[in-house]
């Protein structure tokens, strides 16, 4: 059984023909090659067949470095789909059968992600503390003086600061998207992750329009200092690629 | 770990999804490769330990591996059985908190479900004790959902 490691998917025709140097070695100094299917082809090279982890704690770093650098120098020449971290199919007949199978689905992705790249940004708040009193949760039929009516009224009034803090995060965070995505072609969202985790979100964004999105960056900073942001990038369109 | 270690793990944890497209693929050694990531970073670097720190909690929300140490697996079942049974009882408590808003029930039958649900926290409580488990190990990061509470 052979085994392939599978960087990226490209277009047919600017896979064709033998790959430029600049863009291999693969993990293990081992070549790259196409793996042709349709109108796209896969970026690939043997895999050793030791098993991979994607785990933080065990993952051997100058192969996640390789897998990245790989990406990166074929995103500078043509558009590029790129395979997480550690794909590995059975030979070079499972990247084909995937190629044939999401033939339709990787080709429309691969002209949305066409010279973008992406761009993360991720913002922290410090939540709304409890309003002290309490808001006023919905009257009870009659005046609370036994203990599970009173456990109930003290819920009910959490749960009201609750939705009332999410509300506010939810409107925080589409004002900022709204700013970002004038810039962007594309984005995913996700919206307090974590009680602090304001934002965290992929922009898909036009190369030249990078500069623009890193300014409009440093003005939500100015103009929402309470909040503190992180902007990365550019990165391969890694968020792009439909599941 | 030194300083420049812990620098280089803080940036680890905060960039990770975005050069694999998913958290945990990440480690320390990784800042060191010139121009990859430290130099791709614009914004509050002052507050890296916050990002970091939220950035850990949505990496550990789920555990990675099943525990095999038999000292700890009976405690990672606790937490799993807790964790679900917890999940229930709030769901079921934001449907009665619904129910009261909605004014469809009466005295009697909120003071019940109040006390059902205060010995259903009681006896959870106890559990959590008796196992060394805390209230943030019975969370869980749902992704795009948020945490479950």
């Amino acid at each position: 059984m052979t085994f392939t490691y599978w960087y990226a998917v490209i277009s047919h025709a600017t896979g064709a023909g033998a790959l430029p140097n600049s863009w291999g070695p693969g993990l293990y100094d081992l070549p790259l090659r196409c793996v042709v299917q349709g109108e796209l082809a896969g970026v690939v090279s043997d895999w050793l067949g030791k098993p991979v982890s994607r785990s933080s704690d065990s993952v051997d770093p100058v192969l996640v470095v390789r897998h990245e650098q790989v990406v990166e120098q074929i995103m500078d020449d043509v558009a590029v789909l790129p395979m997480r971290f550690g794909t590995i199919l059975h030979g070079d007949e499972g990247v084909q059968a995937m190629l044939a199978e999401r033939q339709a689905t990787l080709k429309a992705d691969l002209a949305h992600v066409a010279g973008c790249v992406e761009l993360g940004v991720r913002v922290l708040w410090e939540p709304p503390a409890p309003v002290t009193p309490a808001p006023e949760p919905a009257p009870l039929p009659t005046p609370v003086t036994t203990p599970g009516a009173q456990y109930m009224l003290r819920r009910a009034a959490e749960e009201q600061t609750r939705r009332a803090g999410q509300a506010h995060g939810q409107a925080l965070a589409a004002e900022l998207d709204r700013t970002l995505r004038s810039h962007a072609i594309d984005a995913r969202l996700t919206v307090l992750q974590t009680e602090r985790l304001l934002l965290s979100a992929a922009y898909l964004v036009r190369h030249e329009q990078t500069p623009a999105f890193e300014t409009a960056v440093e003005g939500l900073r100015a103009a929402y200092a309470q909040l503190a942001f992180l902007c990365s990038g550019p990165w391969p369109p890694y968020h792009f690629v439909s599941a | 770990m030194d300083n420049e270690e812990q620098s280089e793990t803080k940036f680890s944890k905060i960039m990770n999804s975005q050069i694999v497209g998913e958290p945990r693929l990440m480690n320390s050694r990784l800042a060191r490769e010139p121009g990859l990531v430290n130099s791709r970073i614009i914004g509050d670097l002052e507050s890296m330990d916050d990002f970091a720190a939220e950035m850990e909690k949505v990496e550990n929300a789920l555990p990675r591996h099943l525990n095999a140490d038999p000292e700890k697996m009976e405690q990672g079942l606790a937490k799993l059985v807790l964790t679900v049974v917890d999940l229930l009882r709030r769901l079921l408590e934001k449907q009665a908190i619904r129910r009261i808003e909605g004014g469809s029930l009466d005295d009697e039958e909120i003071e019940r479900l109040g006390l059902a649900f205060m010995r259903m926290e009681e006896k959870l409580e106890e559990l959590k004790l008796a196992f060394g488990l805390e209230n943030e190990d019975l969370n869980l990061n749902l992704g795009p959902l948020g945490d479950l509470w």
